[in-house]
């Protein structure tokens, strides 16, 4: 089982600049953190418009940060919108060529193609187009890296023939996956060999049964890269202290505000009639995860499935999503700033002091000479 | 975490009484149905909701008008005006603001569900390829909409808000939840325009349709519900739901997320 972080760089209100500047370093530094501590990769989101939810629309920037003060951990796009109006694919191809090599080949690379209204209608998107400018985006992709020289003409854009440069340092390229947070989406990713990047924090039994899916269907794919990138990857959250009573009740909160400003986003299948994008099934007012204790300071129930608690509970946890044959986990480690850097670090400490050593992976070294030699700024 | 804003004293006075929220579906059968969502400004927007429920980023509203050709309540035209937002986590439209152009057939539906009418004349016309929807009160064009360039959609494609609104009810001053149901026949979306909008007849000047989204235009069979659920309209809805009791509220009646 591999561990990451995935950032979104969700924003307090009322999002002054100092806020975001504050988010932006305190990400940065739990990055520097989990390189230094044996965690497997640091992904970022690109998002635009989401006031609160995300303030990270250029991924590229935030990742080339993190390469520079990191040494061993991946760097993923969690994941590029493969959409023309938002990045043109000779621009992602250029751009994820020099981010693998000032990161010394540690980049992986995640397609989207946005599912908010907010942001497709912001770039005047059609919403009907997003399914197949992806799916070209992910088969010429890999051509551009490949390729000495490449022509197209194609659906959403068409060049002659050019070097695209410069090429990747890993060979044939980083590795390619697709976010996957709807049904249908995980079998796209095994017919084409990608990477399922989970982007929404699922239940065990659907899990299981998508991962059981993915499995078999991978096996006969038609890989659209040189290389299968065969890997199941789930969204956590992550909050380890010495007693889960208290792991809840710091936790907890971060989870649910999480849950309501994902929540304000406008989503294209609600606002847009498409078959592009379908309700999975319509959400009831009725949230019993979601009620909190009757009597203040009782024992908050952890939902299960989340790595949130104690080192014995974390591990329970994470060994279930292992045995349905999840191969990494990317955490949540924070929202809205509400706990506080100190916290999470210790959070971080913790897990990999306790947890990571119980899936097979190496101590963690020291970390508090790295911080400072990384001039991370508190 | 933000919700509305909106004085709910104000909307309380102007709410109407569910005097017994066990109240049986209605199943509306062959109903014409014309959606049509916009984006609107964002100044006021918070206003027009009550701090339980939450605003959507961009800010948007939902018309929804309804040809029913005949039904228990009699023959009617309906249209309302519905904003955009979260109950919790759930999508939901807040009705601003209902006309009809049936007298009997909004007593019950005030009784019933606790949706307030007003009287208006409802024009809902399909054309090959569009659909003009208009509301007049007094002779007066309230709202004029007009939507081109149909394309077919298939039943799921298309998906319908909840709707929520404030009412005096045995539990007290409630948001009711309407969890509307929609059996689509045959459906098709279209590019919206909207031609005459007047805002304070729809509740608050400040509604200002901006970025038109899309319309829908469907033949259907639309049930109002048995109601399940009501919320407390001055917090959360993740900890103000309850569930309506079966019994009268002295004999049961828990409330969760106190």
């Amino acid at each position: 089982m591999k561990f990451g972080l995935f950032f979104e760089l969700t924003v307090p209100a009322p999002y002054a600049s100092e806020q975001e500047q504050q988010v932006y370093r305190n990400a940065i530094e739990q990055a520097v953190l989990a390189d230094q501590l044996g965690f497997d990769y640091i992904w970022a989101v690109e998002h635009h418009f989401l006031l609160g939810y995300s303030h990270c629309p250029a991924p590229e920037v935030f990742l080339t940060a993190v390469a520079m003060v990191t040494k061993q951990i991946r760097l993923g796009h969690g994941a590029i919108v493969c959409i023309p109006e938002m990045n043109h694919p000779i621009r992602v191809a250029e751009r994820a060529a020099a981010l693998d090599i000032v990161s010394n080949g540690r980049l992986d690379v995640g397609t989207a193609r946005s599912s908010t209204w907010t942001e497709l209608s912001g770039f005047r998107i059609d919403p009907d187009t997003t399914k197949k400018t992806w799916d070209e985006y992910v088969h010429v992709l890999p051509k551009m890296w490949m390729q000495e020289r490449f022509e197209y003409d194609g659906y959403s854009f068409s060049m002659p023939e050019r070097a695209i440069i410069p090429k990747p340092v890993q060979k044939p390229h980083p590795p390619l996956w697709v976010a996957v947070s709807t049904k249908g989406t995980d079998i796209d990713a095994a017919e084409r060999g990608l990477g399922c990047l989970g982007i929404a924090v699922t239940g065990l039994a659907n899990q299981e049964r998508a991962t059981k899916e993915y499995r078999q269907r991978i096996r006969y794919c038609e890989p659209v890269g040189g290389a299968v990138n065969e890997n199941v990857s789930t969204l956590n959250w992550l909050y380890c202290a010495e007693d889960s009573d208290i792991a809840a009740a710091t936790a907890l909160p971060m989870v649910r505000d999480f849950r309501l400003i994902n929540s304000q986003l406008l989503w294209t299948r609600e606002a847009y009639p498409t078959p592009a994008y379908q309700y999975r099934e319509r959400p009831n007012l009725n949230p019993p995860e979601q009620r909190r204790a009757a009597v203040p300071g009782a024992h908050l129930e952890i939902p299960e499935g989340l790595a949130i608690g104690d080192p014995a509970r974390v591990i329970r946890e994470i060994k279930r999503w292992e045995s349905i044959g999840v191969d990494l986990i990317n955490f949540f480690v924070n929202s809205s700033e509400l706990i506080p850097q100190a916290q999470v670090l210790d959070s971080l400490r913790l897990f990999a002091r306790e947890v990571i050593p119980q899936f097979g992976k190496r101590e963690p070294a020291s970390d508090a000479a790295g911080v400072q030699a990384a001039g991370v700024q508190r | 975490m933000i919700g509305g804003t909106a004085d709910v004293q104000a909307l309380a006075a102007q709410a109407p009484t569910v005097a017994d929220l066990r109240t049986e579906p209605l199943t509306l059968t062959d109903a014409d149905v014309f959606k049509v969502s916009f984006e609107l400004g964002w100044e006021g927007y918070a206003t027009l909701l009550p701090p339980a429920l939450i605003p959507t980023n961009p800010p948007y509203a939902t018309w929804l008008f309804l040809r029913v050709p005949d039904s228990p309540l009699g023959a009617f035209g309906l249209a309302q005006l519905q904003i955009g937002c979260r109950a919790g986590s759930a999508a939901r439209g807040f009705v601003a603001r209902t006309f009809i152009d049936n007298s009997r057939a909004g007593q019950a539906l005030t009784e019933r569900w606790g949706i307030t009418t007003q009287p208006a004349r409802i024009k809902l016309h399909r054309q090959y390829d569009a659909v003009q929807a208009a509301v007049a009160v007094n002779d007066r064009p309230i709202l004029e909409v007009v939507a081109r360039d149909a394309l077919v959609l298939s039943a799921p494609d298309v998906s319908f808000n909840a709707l929520m609104l404030l009412a005096h009810t045995s539990l007290g001053l409630r948001l009711i939840d309407i969890d509307l149901q929609v059996t689509v026949h045959q459906a098709e979306r279209l590019k919206p325009s909207c031609t005459s909008f007047d805002a304070g007849a729809w509740r608050d000047t400040r509604i200002r349709p901006t970025n038109p989204i899309a319309a829908t235009a469907l033949l259907g069979d639309v049930t109002l519900p048995a109601l399940r659920y009501v919320c407390d309209p001055l917090i959360s809805a993740l900890d103000g739901i309850e569930e309506i009791p079966e019994a009268e509220p002295a004999e049961s009646g828990q409330r969760h997320g106190a």
